[in-house]
This record gives C-alpha cells, sequence and structure tokens, in this order.
C-alpha cells in the first residue's frame, strides 16, 4: 500500500465521519428521539439479518482464505477482508428490507432513494475509469480498488430489493 | 392463524392499518403481520392496540 493511498483511504474515514456526524444531528435535530426508531418486529427481523451478515462475513473469510491456501489468489488479503465484510453488509441490508426491518419507523424514503443514487454513481463512476485504464488488476489479483466496483454494485441491489419490496408492498394494499 | 377479530375491532372503528399503526408506535406491516398471523405481538403491544380499539385482550387476541 502506497503513502498516497493509505493517506486517501484515511482522508475517506474521516470525511465520511464528518459525514454520518452531521447527517445524523440534522436527523436528530428534526425527529428527536425518534430518528433510529424500530418497533419490536423489526428488532427482531434486523437481528436475524445481523446474524445472517456475520455469517456470511465469516462464510466468505472462510472461502477467500481457503483459495489463498490453494493457490487461487483472486484478491489481495486486504482486498478479500473488506469484500466479505462488504458482501456482509450487503447479506444484512436485503435480509432487512425483505423484512421491512432496514427503514426506521420515520425514514425518509425518498431521501433514502437519493442518497443511494449519490453512492452509487460516486463509487460506480471512479470504479469504471479505474476499470478501464486496467488498473484493477495488479499481479493477476484483484487490487483495493475493486472495492469501489463493488460498493456500487451494492448500492444497486439495495435499491433495487427496495424498489421492489415497495412494490410488492404496494400491490398488497391494493389488492 | 389470521387474527380476523383485530381485523373487524380496526374496520369497526374506521380505522387503516396505517392509522392504527401510527397511533401505537409501530409500522403498518407489523400490524398487517399480525392480522395475517404471520407475528406475535408482545403483550406489550397487545395493550396498546386493545386501548387504542377500545376492546379487550381477551376479545381480540384470546384463542379458544
Amino acid at each position: 500500500m502506497t503513502m498516497e493511498y493509505g493517506m486517501g483511504v484515511t482522508a475517506g474515514i474521516v470525511c465520511a465521519v464528518i459525514f454520518l456526524a452531521i447527517t445524523t444531528a440534522v436527523k436528530r435535530g428534526v425527529y428527536g428521539q425518534k430518528a433510529c426508531e424500530y418497533d419490536e418486529r423489526q428488532t427482531i427481523a434486523r437481528g436475524k439479518a445481523y446474524k445472517i451478515g456475520m455469517f456470511t462475513i465469516c462464510g466468505c473469510n472462510a472461502l477467500f482464505g481457503l483459495l489463498h491456501l490453494m493457490g487461487i489468489g483472486i484478491m489481495d488479503a486486504y482486498t478479500a477482508m473488506l469484500t466479505s465484510m462488504i458482501i456482509g453488509i450487503g447479506a444484512f441490508a436485503v435480509t432487512a428490507i425483505r423484512h421491512d426491518a432496514y427503514q426506521a419507523l420515520h425514514g425518509n424514503m425518498r431521501r433514502w432513494y437519493i442518497l443511494g443514487t449519490i453512492l452509487f454513481l460516486a463509487n460506480l463512476f471512479p470504479s469504471a475509469g479505474v476499470l478501464l485504464s486496467g488498473e484493477m488488476y495488479r499481479d493477476g489479483k484483484l487490487h483495493a480498488t475493486f472495492l469501489s466496483l463493488l460498493l456500487a454494485i451494492l448500492w444497486g441491489i439495495l435499491m433495487i430489493t427496495q424498489f421492489l419490496h415497495d412494490r410488492a408492498l404496494q400491490r398488497e394494499e391494493e389488492a | 392463524m389470521k387474527n380476523l377479530r383485530l381485523k373487524a375491532a380496526r374496520a369497526a372503528k374506521d380505522l387503516s392499518q396505517q392509522a392504527l399503526a401510527d397511533a401505537v408506535g409501530v409500522s403498518r406491516q407489523t400490524i398487517n403481520a399480525i392480522e395475517k398471523g404471520d407475528y406475535n405481538p408482545t403483550i406489550r403491544l397487545c395493550i396498546a392496540i386493545c386501548k387504542e380499539l377500545d376492546c379487550t385482550l381477551d376479545q381480540l387476541f384470546w384463542e379458544e
């Protein structure tokens, strides 16, 4: 990992923390303590989703470790670890969405879709550039720059899952 | 097992699932799940629903 890359990762984490702090403060200001409130059924469903997410992370890590031991290097260790975490988060989110437990009681769907679209595009464009320039592969293995593409795919999957779920609920209401 | 008594009591009060959900502080899907028999609510939520619909626990949730 180069010095510039390390600094870039650190700056990214700092920006994410600042962004989260601001959005949480704004949400608290608007909704008070109810900003992230879930009802009892949602809390139980989220617990199950956390469990699925955790086992997915463990399973992916074990798979990547096994492939590494067999000499089949798909990606470097750092990328493999973060890929497992992103897949685990995706498993949690998709499970929670399917059980109506991802969005909080006072969640604003429109804002979530806007944020999701921004994050999807913000990850897709840089990763498309890296993919076209061939920098995603280094020494025949996927490099950490692959994570942007993975995050774009994750956000795409989450928004599609949420959209299809909302459509199904709407049909159920109309029936 | 479907909870048709809850559905009937809600309809008698002319409340939608969303209105009842808002009144007791849960999501509409939770009320829907209770009515469909997919979710077994806690006693706390049962009491909140009963108070909102002016019914007793026996009337809405007791199974013969």
